[in-house]
């Protein structure tokens, strides 16, 4: 019964062949095409925030290096022992990268160069706040096309059924496809995935843990709540000026509490009980949600503003230089300070 | 055009995107799913056209009269 509610599915193609020794995978057309637009987002937001465009493409550039970097980085550091070797590790044509550990590297790699400019961190993330979930609503589709993080068995209603197809990481004969999860870890079990069934078996025992009609297609619920977030912070948070770091900090704790809960559908590696990756998301989504909570209480505690009519912005001297300390007493916009503005511009 | 219109777009567009994803799967093909990325990549031709026409209209809103 739950098999014929399991809709999802469609075959997996996990390259795109042009002649006998060239491919392209669309996992890697996915992500270029969702850092170039996720780029587009930021070259539009980025001057609404004080961010030249010379200085906004400059920050662009050596976020890309930090992503390519960090996202390989991350992974090899969270998957060590499945390579063999420092030339494996250096191999990121074969797969295997971590979508926050690139959103890490192009913060590590992008900082020097804000600073540079005289932005402050809150300014330029803000003004990536619609790009980056947009990009990832773009890169997803590279996941979904190849078939990638597949989850756990399943019987949802949404469950992914394969059907036919090359799966990324397995090993497929005729239309029955295997994959050894976590190697070079003592509890590595086997994900088999049939058009009718998938089962994850104990390699110790033999036995099924877990068996389903489908799995848990991951890729997508993280492409939907991408999406969902674009929007609500393209239609409701960037509407109306907000404080600086209120929009960055909505998509940290939205799309950090996403990978929380979806991460805990895969059979990935844990460290006492979670993810990689829900460990960093779940410390980023508290620690936003922390400072958000601070702000709106201070704001509260905050005297009105006397109705003086006076068109001086009714705030002190402090406030109307725009500084990250004066912006931290109201919850009303401060307009960015011009790069430069306050010396030492390069 | 107006800033809801442009709203409007894109809520269309994304949903056009979104819905691909499940015409993927009612046609049993990964085709729709390459499709996906045309929406997506209006989202910034519909965004960008739509602000240079505001920009121009702006512009012969404000233009001065010839004589002053």
């Amino acid at each position: 019964m739950t098999g014929l509610l399991a809709s999802i599915s469609w075959p997996v193609l996990d390259r795109v062949h042009f002649g006998g020794s060239f491919a392209i995978s669309p996992h890697g057309v996915g992500i270029a095409f969702g850092y170039l637009l996720g780029s587009w987002w930021v070259l539009r937001e980025g001057p609404k925030r004080g961010l030249k465009e010379e200085h906004a493409s400059s920050i662009l550039f050596w976020a890309l290096i930090g992503t390519i970097f960090g996202a390989r980085f991350f992974y090899v550091v969270g998957h060590f022992s499945e390579f063999n070797s420092f030339t494996d590790m250096l191999k990121i044509y074969n797969g295997g990268i971590s979508l926050i550990g690139g959103i890490a590297g192009a913060i590590a790699f992008a900082y020097p160069v804000m600073r540079r400019h005289n932005y402050r961190f809150l300014q330029v993330m803000d003004s990536a706040a619609i790009g980056l979930p947009f990009g990832i609503f773009v890169g997803r589709i590279g996941d979904l096309v190849i078939g990638d993080h597949l989850g756990k068995p399943t019987s949802v209603p949404w469950a992914f059924v394969y059907d036919g197809g090359r799966l990324s990481g397995f090993t497929c004969t005729g239309r029955v496809c295997r994959e050894t999860l976590l190697p070079g870890v003592a509890f590595h079990p086997t994900l088999t995935i049939t058009p009718h069934r998938a089962t994850l078996i104990d390699p110790l025992h033999g036995g099924a843990i877990q068996t389903g009609v489908g799995v848990h297609q991951t890729a997508m619920y993280d492409f939907l709540i991408a999406a969902t977030l674009f929007l609500f912070i393209y239609l409701v948070m960037a509407r109306r000026p907000r404080r600086e770091g209120v929009l960055i900090m909505t998509f940290a704790i939205w799309y950090g509490t996403g990978r929380v809960i979806t991460d805990f559908l895969r059979v990935d590696k844990r460290y006492f009980g979670l993810t990689g990756s829900q460990w960093s998301t779940a410390a980023i989504a508290a620690l936003c949600t922390v400072v958000l909570v601070r702000w709106a209480i201070q704001a509260r505690r905050r005297p009105p503003p006397a109705a003086d009519g006076g068109g001086g912005g009714g705030g002190d001297e402090k406030e109307n230089l725009g500084g990250a300390k004066a912006a931290a007493a109201t919850t009303t916009f401060t307009p960015p300070v011009e790069p430069g503005g306050r010396g030492g511009q390069t | 055009m107006t800033e809801r219109a442009q709203r409007v777009g894109v809520v269309v567009l994304v949903l056009t995107a979104v819905a691909l994803v499940f015409v993927a799967s009612a046609v049993r093909s990964y085709v729709p799913l390459f499709f996906v990325w045309v929406p997506q990549f209006a989202i910034p031709v519909f965004l960008s056209r739509a602000g240079r026409k505001a920009r121009t209209e702006q512009d012969a809103g404000a233009e001065p009269p010839a004589d002053s």
